[in-house]
């Protein structure tokens, strides 16, 4: 699923979200700042993967997670997604902004949503800046 | 310098039968696995090395249970950042253990990083001996899910 950053607060709530985690991103920035002006919990961690680890303790909780990052951190989410969220069967909801137009996001940008397939993890939304 | 099934012995000793115990990759959940095999309140992280204070914290936030963390010394040191997010989540129902071998164990004794005294977030560093081999974890992720889930909401 892609849409656009004004419309994903709305989308992750109305989907039963009540705990994010994440690593920052510009293109999510309308989204942040709706957590901030909630009463949800938020942890912003230090790498893509603790977002998942920290996550994953919540789930088991009984929380429903939304794991916020950009599309470079995907490849930090690769180990904790392979090794336990599937094996445990807990897929916390992905929030990626979509970044593709500088040479360091040019990569990731082109096989986003192919890494995301192979690994066949669903539960994620694409965000578009525009 | 204890063993480690001595310093496992006296963290669950500490901690008692109400907590939920989360134990690190490697020979660390093997090794709690072949002390307690019948209790439900253990989640083995068999993956994902270093993950285990993540999954601690996550759990602590949302449950009045005391959640205790038993990581190793090189998987703290690969996602020493957590560290500071505990610390800065001032919770008083997580302890995070750490058992101080000096070396990636379970895959054949390599030499880590030495660790430094302290860290924040972190309860305590037990500097451990090297057992060897332990047989590995009994339980499948599906049934210990369902353990831990069911523990939760007891």
């Amino acid at each position: 699923m892609k849409i656009n950053a004004n419309e994903v607060f709305e989308e992750v709530t109305k989907r039963g979200c009540d705990f994010f985690v994440g690593v920052p991103d510009s293109t999510l920035k309308i989204f942040q700042n709706k957590i901030l002006n909630s009463n949800f919990t938020n942890v912003v961690a230090t790498h893509e993967s603790q977002a998942i680890g920290i996550a994953f303790g919540a789930e088991l909780t009984g929380k429903k997670t939304c794991v916020y990052l950009q599309n470079s951190g995907l490849g930090n989410v690769i180990n904790p997604i392979t090794s336990l969220c599937i094996p445990f069967g807990v897929y916390p909801l992905l929030i990626i902004g979509h970044r593709h137009t500088l040479p360091q996001h040019k990569v990731m940008g082109e096989i986003d949503e192919e890494l995301l397939s192979l690994l066949n993890y669903k539960n994620y939304i694409l965000v578009y800046d525009k | 310098m204890i063993s480690r099934k001595k310093a496992i012995e006296t963290i669950f000793e500490t901690h008692g039968a109400n907590a939920i115990y989360i134990t690190n990759t490697g020979y660390i959940s093997r090794a709690v696995y072949n002390l307690y095999p019948d209790y439900k309140n253990i989640f083995y992280m068999e993956g994902s090395m270093g993950m285990a204070p993540c999954i601690g914290l996550g759990m602590a936030m949302n449950t009045e249970k005391n959640i205790v963390v038993i990581s190793g010394d090189a998987s703290l040191l690969m996602h020493l950042g957590i560290t500071h997010t505990i610390r800065d989540a001032k919770l008083n129902n997580l302890f995070v253990y750490v058992l101080d071998n000096g070396c990636h164990e379970s895959v054949g004794n390599y030499k880590c990083s030495s660790l430094e005294e302290k860290y924040p977030g972190i309860h305590k560093i037990i500097e451990i001996n090297n057992e060897g081999e332990t047989p590995r974890v009994g339980v499948t992720c599906a049934e210990n899910k369902e353990n831990i889930i069911k523990f939760l909401n007891e």
